[in-house]
C-alpha cells in the first residue's frame, strides 16, 4: 500500500501540459477538446498522513499555482470534482526505468531518509469533448507508447 | 537460480537451425548459422544461449557492417568491400598526418593543435526512433556523447540531422502503429533538447528534411564533437587489468537492439520488439562524463587503460571488441541489475543506457573508485583481462559462455552480394515558359519545409552552454537568419576554432553518385563559407534493403562518389556509420526510404574572430556571386513546388570548386568578406532572401550579370548548382576582392540596400520584388507549432 499525492494546476492557471495536448489534438485530428492534467506521485514507505502532507507541501507542490490531494492505498484516485470528463491514465510499465522518477526518488531519499522505499508517477489527462474512438487515438497517437506505458482509458 | 540453456547445435538440421534462430530471435542468416554449427562440431561442444546471442549481436549488420565488408559483383566489377574500396581507401591514399585515429575506435580523432585533438562521431538511431520518437532520439544523443567519451574526449558540441514524413500528410495515410510526422517531429526535437540541455552540451548545427519516404522510418542522425589532450588518449589494456562497468543499472531495455537495428519494420514490429526501446537518463550521463574526465585528468596519467561505450549489443559487443587481441574473464553476477530475475544472456546483451566499460590497472583501482564514489556513479567490478584469446563468461562459479575471439571476429561467412547498376532516371531536360514575375514562386519556395526556418526547433536547444559557441545556428540582427556552419572555440586560451557543417540532399538520389559528390561539396562549402579549412569528413548512410540489387547498386555508386569527392577535395573520411534495412513492409509491398547520405565536415579556423556570418551587414555594400550556374534543377525545391520530375541533378567540378574555396578562404582571412552564404536548395534566389532576412536589409541585384550560359530566368534563379556563394564586400574593398577572384567565375551583381525588399532585375524589369516582411512571414510560417 502506498500514499498518493495528486497535483493539478489551479483553475485558470496556465497549464502547459493541457495546452500542449489540446493543440496536438487539434493539429492531428482537427478536433477541439478541453483538458486538465494531473500528476500523481505514488510514495511507498511507512509515513503518517501528517508526514505525507509535509512532504507534499515542502518538497513537491507549488502552492501558488497548484492544488493537491492525498489518499492512501488508492493508486487510481479520480478527481471527479475537477472535471466531469473522460480520463486517460498513463504510467510506465513495471521494469521500465523512468529517469525522472529515479532522480526524484534519489533526491527525496536524501532528504526524507531510508523510510522512503519507492516512488513512481502516474499521468492523468481529463478530457472533455472526445468520443471513445477519439480517446483511443489520443492515447495511442499522442500521449503514450504501449511498448513502454500502461494505458487506461475511461470514457465518461 | 540462474538459467542457462544449452543447445546441441552440432546435430541440428537446417530446419532446426532456423527454428532456433526464430526462438531466440537471433536474426542470423542460414550461412551464419551453419558456420556456427560447424565451429561447435569441430570443438565437440554444445552452445549456450549466451554464446549464440553473442554471435547475434557481434555479427549483426549494425555492429559488423557486413554489407560494407562483403564482396559485391557490380556489373563487370568485383568490389572487395565498399568500405575498403572507397571510403577507407580515400583516407589511406590521402594519408594526412593530422588524422590521428580513423575508423578504429569509438570516434574519429584529428589534430587540433600541438596539445589537443578533436574527436568526432555521427551516429544514426533510426529504428528506435521509429518505435518511439522521444526515446529513440533521446538515447541517440546519449549514445553519441558516450562515443566521444569512449575515446576519453570531453563532449563540447552536438549536431542533429533529422528526416521526417510530410507534415501535411493525412491520418489515413499514416500506417497503423506509426506516429503522424507532426508528433514525430515534436517528440524528436523535445528529446534532443531534453538530453543535450540536461547534460550541458550545446546543439550547434543540424538540418531537417521532409519526404513521404520517411513516414514509417524517420531518421535521426546524432553527432558530437569532443576535445582531448593528445597525451591523455589511451587504449592499452594489459593482462591483469580489472574490468569495470560504470554508470546505470542493467535491465531488459534495449535487448536485441543491435539485431533489431538491422531488421526491416512492419506494422506489428511494435508488438515484437517491445524490449528494443531504450529509455535515456541524461542526469546519469552527466555524472559519468564528470567522473571519467576526472579519472582522465587528475593524476599524471589517466587512471584507466581503456574506455569504451556500452552501446549496440551491450557487454557482448563492448567486451569482445575491446579485448579481442587479448581475452578476459567476466563474472556477470557482479553486474548491478534493475530486475532480479535476469538470465545471464540478458545481462550480457542488454543495451541499458548510460553505461561505460573501462579497464583499470590494479594499482589505480582505489583512486578511480574514490572518484566514482564522489561523483555518485555506480561501479561494478566484473572481470579481469587475460591473455587467453577467449572471453570466459561466468555467473558466480558457473561457466555460462566460452567465446573464441578468433572465430567470433574472423569466422563470419560474409555473403557475396550482387548489385545492379541503376539506370539514371528523370534526367531529361525540362523546359518551362518564363514567367513575368517570380516573387510568389520565391515566397513559396521559402516556405517549403526543407528550406523554411527551423527556429522553432533551434530555440528549444541550448546552443550557448559551455561558452564556446562563436557562430550559432541563428544569425543576424534579430537572430533569425540561418547559419551555414557552427564555429566553436574549444579552448579558453586560444583563438583557434572548429567549424562544423553538413551536407546532403535525398532529392538528388535518382543519381546516387552525383548525390554523394553534392553532399560532400555542400558540407565543405558550408564550412568554407564561415572560414573553415583543413577539412575532415564523416559519412553516414541510411539506406533500404541491401539484398535488393538495385538498392545495393545505388549504395555502391554513392560510395564511389564519396571516394572521388574525398580525393578531389583533399578531405579524408575519419569516421562513418551505416544504417540499412530502413524499409517498411505493409504485407503487400515494401517501402524503402530515399537513399540518404549525410556528410559532416569538420574544419579548422585559425582565428574565430575572422569567422563570417551569412547576414547582410550594411547598405551600399556590393553583392557578388562566386561560381558558375548550370542547368541543374533536377530534384530542386523549385521543381518540387511545380510538381516536376525531371532535370539534371547538380554535379560537381572539383578542380574549379577547390579554386573557388581557396580564394574564399583567402578573402575571409584578409577581412574582405562581410557576409558569405552558400547557394544550395532554392538556388541564388533563396540564398539572397536568407541573407536579407538575417541582416534585416534589402538587396537589389541584376540577374543578367550572373555567370551562366542559361537564358531562362527561373533556371538562373532556382538552379541548385554546387560550389557557389553569395558574398558581401564593403565599398573600397572591391578591387582587392576582384583581384583575388581572378581565374574563377564571379560577378558583381548588385548592392545591399536599406529598403526592406529583395529586388531581382532582368532585362531592366523587376522579376522579383519581395518585401522583407513577406519573406520572413513565409520563411517562418511552416514550422510554427
Amino acid at each position: 500500500m502506498a500514499w498518493n499525492i495528486t497535483i493539478i494546476s489551479k483553475d485558470k492557471i496556465y497549464d502547459p501540459n493541457s495546452i500542449k495536448l489540446e493543440r496536438e489534438v487539434f493539429d492531428i485530428f482537427n478536433k477541439k477538446v478541453n483538458s486538465r492534467y494531473a500528476i500523481s506521485y505514488i510514495i511507498e514507505g511507512d509515513f503518517s498522513e501528517e508526514e505525507i502532507k509535509k512532504i507534499a507541501e515542502n518538497l513537491i507542490v507549488d502552492p501558488i499555482i497548484e492544488d493537491y490531494f492525498i489518499s492512501y492505498g488508492d493508486e487510481d484516485m479520480k478527481l471527479s470534482n475537477i472535471m466531469r470528463a473522460s480520463r486517460i491514465t498513463i504510467k510506465y510499465k513495471k521494469g521500465v526505468l523512468n529517469p525522472n522518477d529515479e532522480i526524484t526518488f534519489i533526491n527525496l531519499k536524501r532528504i526524507i531518509g531510508e523510510r522512503l522505499k519507492g516512488l513512481y508517477t502516474i499521468h492523468t489527462y481529463y478530457i472533455e469533448g472526445a468520443s471513445e474512438k477519439d480517446l483511443e487515438n489520443i492515447a495511442n497517437k499522442i500521449l503514450a507508447n504501449r511498448l513502454l506505458h500502461e494505458v487506461k482509458i475511461e470514457h465518461d | 537460480m540462474i538459467s542457462v540453456k544449452v543447445f546441441k547445435i552440432s546435430s541440428y538440421s537446417d530446419e532446426d537451425l532456423l527454428r532456433l534462430n526464430d526462438e531466440l530471435d537471433l536474426n542470423l542468416s542460414l550461412d551464419e548459422l551453419r558456420a556456427i554449427k560447424k565451429f561447435y562440431s569441430e570443438k565437440s561442444r554444445q552452445a549456450t544461449d549466451l554464446e549464440l546471442h553473442t554471435f547475434s549481436q557481434v555479427w549483426s549488420e549494425h555492429c559488423f557492417h557486413k554489407t560494407f565488408k562483403s564482396r559485391i559483383k557490380f556489373g563487370n566489377e568485383e568490389i572487395d568491400g565498399i568500405f575498403k574500396t572507397y571510403i577507407f581507401k580515400a583516407t589511406k591514399e590521402l594519408n594526412k598526418s593530422w588524422c590521428l585515429n580513423t575508423f578504429s575506435d569509438n570516434a574519429g580523432i584529428i589534430e587540433f593543435d600541438d596539445r589537443y585533438a578533436i574527436a568526432v562521431k555521427v551516429e544514426t538511431h533510426n529504428h528506435p526512433t521509429a518505435l518511439d520518437p522521444f526515446c529513440g532520439a533521446h538515447t541517440g544523443m546519449g549514445g553519441v556523447y558516450r562515443d566521444i567519451l569512449g575515446v576519453g574526449a570531453r563532449p563540447i558540441a552536438s549536431m542533429d540531422y533529422l528526416f521526417f514524413g510530410p507534415l501535411d500528410i493525412t491520418n489515413e495515410h499514416v500506417p497503423h502503429g506509426f506516429y503522424h510526422p507532426k508528433i514525430t517531429v515534436k517528440r524528436v526535437v523535445e528529446a534532443i533538447a531534453d538530453y543535450g540541455n540536461k547534460v550541458g552540451i550545446p546543439t550547434v548545427n543540424g538540418s531537417m528534411f521532409f519526404d513521404v519516404g520517411y513516414v514509417t522510418n524517420p531518421l535521426v542522425y546524432a553527432g558530437c564533437v569532443g576535445i582531448i589532450p593528445k597525451a591523455r588518449y589511451i587504449k592499452q589494456p594489459k593482462p591483469g587489468d580489472l574490468i569495470l562497468v560504470i554508470g546505470g543499472k542493467t535491465g531488459r531495455d534495449g535487448i536485441h537492439g543491435a539485431s533489431f537495428a538491422s531488421a526491416s519494420l512492419s506494422g506489428v514490429s511494435s508488438e515484437i520488439y517491445y524490449s528494443a526501446v531504450q529509455v535515456g537518463n541524461p542526469i546519469e550521463e552527466k555524472k559519468i562524463i564528470d567522473a571519467i574526465l576526472r579519472a582522465r585528468d587528475e593524476y599524471e596519467k589517466p587512471l584507466y587503460s581503456l574506455i569504451t561505450d556500452l552501446g549496440g549489443g551491450g557487454l557482448a559487443v563492448a567486451v569482445c571488441e575491446s579485448f579481442k587481441d587479448l581475452g578476459c574473464r567476466i563474472d556477470l553476477s557482479s553486474v548491478q541489475l534493475k530486475h532480479s530475475n535476469m538470465a545471464p544472456w540478458e545481462i550480457w546483451v542488454s543495451e541499458s543506457q548510460e553505461r561505460m566499460l573501462i579497464s583499470v590497472p590494479k594499482e589505480n583501482l582505489e583512486k578511480i573508485l574514490e572518484i566514482f564514489e564522489e561523483e555518485g556513479v555506480g561501479v561494478n567490478l566484473i572481470g579481469e583481462v587475460e591473455k587467453s584469446n577467449r572471453v570466459s563468461v561466468y555467473f558466480k562459479e558457473e561457466v555460462v559462455g566460452d567465446i573464441d575471439l578468433n572465430f567470433l571476429f574472423k569466422g563470419i561467412p560474409l555473403p557475396r552480394m550482387k548489385a545492379e547498376i541503376p539506370k539514371l532516371t528523370n534526367q531529361e531536360e525540362v523546359l518551362l515558359e518564363d514567367e513575368e514575375d517570380y516573387t510568389q514562386s520565391l515566397l513559396e519556395v521559402l516556405s517549403h519545409p526543407n528550406i523554411s526556418s527551423k527556429e522553432w526547433a533551434i530555440r528549444q536547444y541550448d546552443h550557448e552552454v559551455g561558452a564556446r559557441t562563436i557562430l550559432k545556428p541563428l544569425q543576424g540582427v534579430n537572430g533569425e537568419g540561418p547559419g551555414d556552419a557552427a564555429v566553436i572555440k574549444p579552448l579558453y586560451d586560444s583563438w583557434k576554432g572548429i567549424v562544423i557543417s553538413n551536407g546532403g540532399n535525398p532529392n538528388y538520389s535518382s543519381d546516387p553518385y552525383a548525390m554523394a559528390l553534392s553532399a560532400i561539396d555542400e558540407a565543405i562549402r558550408n564550412n568554407v563559407s564561415c572560414g573553415g579549412r583543413r577539412i575532415a569528413l564523416l559519412d553516414n548512410f541510411s539506406w533500404g534493403d541491401p539484398n535488393d540489387p538495385l538498392e545495393l547498386g545505388k549504395l555502391v555508386l554513392a560510395a564511389k562518389g564519396c571516394y572521388d569527392g574525398a580525393i578531389a577535395f583533399d578531405a579524408p573520411f575519419i569516421s562513418g556509420k551505416d544504417s540499412l534495412y530502413n524499409v517498411y513492409h505493409d504485407g503487400k509491398k515494401s517501402i524503402s526510404i530515399p537513399p540518404t547520405l549525410m556528410i559532416t565536415a569538420i574544419g579548422i579556423i585559425p582565428d574565430v574572430r575572422k569567422s563570417v556570418t551569412t547576414d547582410f551587414k550594411r547598405s551600399g555594400n556590393y553583392i557578388y556571386i562566386i561560381g558558375f550556374t548550370y542547368d541543374e534543377l533536377g530534384g530542386s525545391a523549385f521543381f518540387k513546388l511545380k510538381g516536376i520530375n525531371g532535370g539534371k541533378i547538380p554535379t560537381v567540378y572539383p578542380e574549379r570548386a577547390r579554386q573557388i574555396y581557396d580564394r574564399i578562404i583567402k578573402a575571409i582571412d584578409r577581412g574582405l568578406i562581410k557576409a558569405c552564404h552558400d547557394c544550395s536548395e532554392g538556388g541564388i534566389a533563396v540564398a539572397l532572401a536568407e541573407m536579407c532576412i538575417g541582416g534585416y536589409l534589402g538587396a537589389e541585384v541584376n540577374l543578367d550579370k550572373i555567370p551562366t550560359n542559361l537564358t531562362r530566368k527561373y533556371k538562373i534563379l532556382f538552379s541548385e548548382s554546387n560550389s557557389r556563394f553569395i558574398v558581401e564586400v564593403a565599398q573600397g574593398y572591391e578591387r582587392e576582392f576582384e583581384h583575388l577572384m581572378r581565374g574563377v567565375s564571379y560577378a558583381k551583381i548588385g548592392y545591399v540596400i536599406s529598403e526592406k525588399e529583395l529586388i531581382i532585375n532582368s532585362s531592366k524589369k523587376k522579376i522579383v520584388n519581395a518585401s522583407l516582411q513577406d519573406m520572413i512571414r513565409y520563411w517562418k510560417s511552416t514550422l510554427a507549432f
